[in-house]
C-alpha cells in the first residue's frame, strides 16, 4: 500500500514511546536506589517478554494459546535441571529452558493442527495442565511437589541491578526478533494464516509447517522467560505452571496493551505488572487485582484494540487487528 | 468391590454436579459464543453466599436459591452491561475481546471474596444430615440431595431449551442470530437472559458443593478446567450429552483416584479431552459442522 503525501520527516509516535521507555528502563536503577523496585520491574520484564510470545503467535498467528504457562514451566524446569542436576552452566541453561518450551510448544501444535479458534485454546490449557501434573509426579528429577531449591544463579553475586539488565537485553532482543520476524515475508505468512487459512493454503503457504513453526518460535521465547524467572527467583516449584498467572494474566496484559503488535504487550506488561505490584504493597493483597479487573473490562468495552493500537500508533490499527479490516480509518490516514 | 461401588455411586453424585455447571458453559459457549474464564467464580460466589447466609441462621434450602439468585443477577448484568457494549462494536475478533472481559471479570468476583474473606477455606455449618444404603454403597442424605437438585435443574433447563417458545428463540440465536432478528426475536434479551441461567446453574453447583468440600476464593479454577473437559467431550449442541459427558467423567475420575490416587483423576480429564480433541474434534454428541 502507498502512502499517500509525503514521507514524514519525523519520527512516529511508537518510536518516540519505544526510545522513551527504553531509556528510562535503562537509567531506572540509577534514579531508583530501592533493591526491591528493580526486582519488581525485572519480574514485569520477565512478564513482557511472556506478552510478547504470545502475542506472536496468538496476536500475529491467530492461533488463540491458553497454554503458555506450559511453556513457561518447561522453560524454567529446562533451565534448572540442566543446571542442576547435569551441570550445565547457567548461560546455556537458559537456552536448555528455550529447548523445553520450544519442545513442548510443538507438542502443542501437532496436537492442534486440525483444530481452530477456542479448540486450540482448550487443547492448548490440557496439554499444560498434563505437563504441569508429570512434572508433580517426577520424582527425583524434578523434586516433586518440593520442587528444586540451592541451584546455582544466573549471574555471580546474584545483583538486582545485574538480573535487571539482563532482563531488559532479554526483553528488547526477543521483542525486536520477533518484531522484525513479524515484518518479513515469514510474518506475512502468519498474518495470512490467521486472517483465512483456506486462502493461505490456496496461495501456497504450508499450513502445517508454519503452524509448528510459529508454536516452535514463541514457546522458545516463553521458555527462555520462564528458565530466566527460575534463576531469578531461586526456588522452582510447580507454581510456573499456574495457568492463572502464567497464561491468564499474560492474555489479559496483551489483550489491553493491544495485540498484534508485539511491542504494545511487552510495554503494557511492564507497566501492569508494576502498578499491580505497587498497589498490592499499598492497599493490600487482592485490592490490585480488583482493581486490574474492572480496568481490564474498561479497556475491553472502551478501547478495544487495546491501548497500544488506540493510543499510540492509531492509524495503523488495521493490521494489528486480528480480523476486522477497518477500511475507514485507512481512508483518513 | 465394595469400595469401587462406592466410588462409581460418589462419582455419579459429583457428575451430576458438574452437569450443572458444564450446562451453563456449553449454554454461554453456544448461544452468546463466549468462552466464559469467570463461569466458574459464579460457583465460588454463591458458594460464599451460601456460607454467609446459613452462619446468619437462613435454612440451607433457602440459602441455596439464593445463592444461584445472586448468580443469575450478576451474571445478567455482566452480560447486559459489559458483552452488550463489547459486541455493539464490531472492531477486531469479538471473541478474543469478550473473553479477556471474562478474565476481567473472574479477577472481580474471587478478589472481592477475597478481600472480604481472606485466603482462608470456609465451609457451611448447615447440611443435610444421616445416611442411606443403595445396593451397598453408603451414600449421604446430602449427595442424594445433590444429586436429586441437580437432576430436577439439568431437566427443567433441557424442557425450557427444548419445549418452550423461549427455548426455541435461544436455539433460533444460537443456530443463526443474523437471520433471528428480522423474526422479532430481540437478541440481546437472548444473550442476557442465556448468560443469566447459566450463571445460577453454576451458582447451584457452587450452594450445592459448599456444604460438602472446604471453598476458598480461587477454587474455582480447578472446576472450570473440567467443565472445559465435558463441554469439549459432549460437542455443541447437545444438552443431554453434556449430562451424560459430566456422569462418565464423574465416574471415571472417581474411580481413577481410588486406584491410583489424586493427580490420576486431573490425567483422566485432560486425556480424555486430548483424545476427544484428537479422534472426534465435535465431541462425542456434537453437531457436524459447528467445530472447524
Amino acid at each position: 500500500m502507498a502512502r499517500l503525501g509525503t514521507a514524514r520527516a519525523y519520527p512516529s509516535l511508537k518510536k518516540i514511546v519505544l526510545v522513551v521507555v527504553v531509556i528510562l528502563l535503562l537509567i531506572l536503577p540509577l534514579a531508583v536506589p530501592s533493591q526491591y523496585t528493580i526486582f519488581v520491574v525485572t519480574i514485569g520484564l520477565v512478564y513482557a517478554t511472556l506478552a510478547a510470545s504470545w502475542d506472536f503467535l496468538s496476536g500475529y498467528a491467530g492461533l488463540l494459546s491458553f497454554g503458555h504457562a506450559g511453556m513457561f514451566g518447561m522453560g524454567a524446569y529446562g533451565a534448572i535441571i540442566a543446571t542442576d542436576r547435569f551441570g550445565v552452566p547457567p548461560a546455556l541453561g537458559l537456552l536448555c529452558g528455550a529447548a523445553g518450551g520450544a519442545a513442548i510448544a510443538v507438542v502443542m501444535a501437532i496436537l492442534t493442527l486440525r483444530l481452530n479458534g477456542a479448540y486450540v485454546a482448550l487443547m492448548t490449557l490440557a496439554v499444560a495442565q498434563i505437563t504441569y501434573i508429570i512434572i508433580l509426579l517426577g520424582g527425583d528429577l524434578t523434586g516433586g511437589a518440593l520442587g528444586i531449591v540451592g541451584y546455582e544463579g544466573l549471574l555471580p553475586g546474584n545483583s538486582a541491578i545485574g538480573y535487571f539488565y539482563a532482563a531488559l537485553a532479554m526483553v528488547v532482543l526477543a521483542a525486536v526478533g520477533l518484531a522484525i520476524l513479524g515484518r518479513s515475508s515469514y510474518g506475512l505468512t502468519l498474518k495470512a494464516l490467521r486472517d483465512d487459512q483456506v486462502k493461505a493454503q490456496t496461495m501456497g503457504v504450508n499450513i502445517n509447517r508454519t503452524k509448528l513453526s510459529v508454536f516452535a518460535i514463541s514457546g522458545a521465547v516463553a521458555g527462555l522467560a520462564g528458565g530466566f524467572y527460575a534463576y531469578l527467583i531461586g526456588v522452582l516449584t510447580v507454581g510456573v505452571f499456574d495457568a492463572v498467572a502464567f497464561a491468564g494474566l499474560v492474555i489479559g496484559m496483551a489483550v489491553m496493551g493491544g495485540i498484534g503488535s508485539i511491542w504494545g504487550p511487552a510495554i503494557f506488561a511492564v507497566l501492569y505488572w508494576y502498578v499491580a505490584s505497587y498497589l498490592e504493597d499499598s492497599l493490600g493483597p487482592g485490592y490490585n487485582a480488583l482493581i486490574l479487573g474492572a480496568l481490564i473490562i474498561a479497556t475491553m468495552v472502551f478501547l478495544p484494540k487495546g491501548i497500544w493500537n488506540s493510543l499510540v500508533i492509531r492509524r495503523k490499527a488495521r493490521e494489528a487487528a486480528p480480523s476486522g479490516v477497518d477500511e475507514v480509518q485507512e481512508v483518513r490516514a | 468391590m465394595e469400595l469401587v461401588w462406592n466410588a462409581i455411586v460418589t462419582g455419579a453424585v459429583n457428575g451430576l454436579v458438574y452437569a450443572l455447571l458444564s450446562l451453563g458453559l456449553a449454554l454461554i459457549f453456544g448461544v452468546v459464543r463466549v468462552v466464559n474464564f469467570a463461569h466458574a467464580d459464579f460457583l465460588t460466589l454463591a458458594a460464599y453466599v451460601v456460607i454467609a447466609l446459613t452462619l446468619l441462621g437462613v435454612p440451607l434450602l433457602i440459602a441455596m436459591l439464593a445463592g444461584a439468585a445472586v448468580a443469575f443477577l450478576l451474571g445478567f448484568t455482566f452480560d447486559r452491561a459489559v458483552l452488550r457494549m463489547i459486541r455493539a462494536k464490531a472492531i477486531g475478533d469479538l471473541e478474543t475481546r469478550s473473553l479477556v472481559a471474562t478474565i476481567g471479570l473472574s479477577l472481580l468476583i474471587t478478589n472481592a471474596i477475597f478481600v472480604i474473606y481472606g485466603p482462608d477455606v470456609r465451609r457451611t455449618t448447615g447440611f443435610f444430615r444421616g445416611s442411606i444404603e443403595i445396593l451397598g454403597a453408603v451414600v449421604s442424605a446430602q449427595s442424594i440431595v445433590a444429586a436429586g437438585i441437580a437432576v430436577i435443574a439439568a431437566v427443567t433447563l433441557i424442557w425450557l431449551l427444548q419445549s418452550t417458545k423461549f427455548g426455541m428463540a435461544v436455539r433460533a440465536v444460537r443456530d443463526d442470530p443474523e437471520y433471528v432478528g428480522s423474526f422479532g426475536v430481540n437478541r440481546e434479551m437472548i444473550y442476557g437472559f442465556s448468560f443469566a441461567i447459566a450463571a445460577a446453574l453454576a451458582g447451584l453447583a457452587g450452594a450445592l458443593i459448599a456444604p460438602v468440600q472446604y471453598v476458598s476464593p480461587y477454587f474455582g479454577t480447578i472446576f472450570l478446567l473440567k467443565a472445559f473437559v465435558i463441554v469439549v467431550m459432549a460437542g455443541l449442541g447437545s444438552m443431554v450429552g453434556v449430562v451424560v459427558a459430566s456422569v462418565t467423567l464423574g465416574v471415571l475420575e472417581s474411580l481413577a483416584i481410588t486406584q491410583f490416587g489424586g493427580h490420576a483423576g486431573d490425567l483422566v480429564f485432560f486425556g480424555v479431552m486430548c483424545l476427544t480433541l484428537l479422534i472426534r474434534p465435535n465431541g462425542l454428541f456434537g453437531l457436524k459442522e459447528k467445530v472447524a
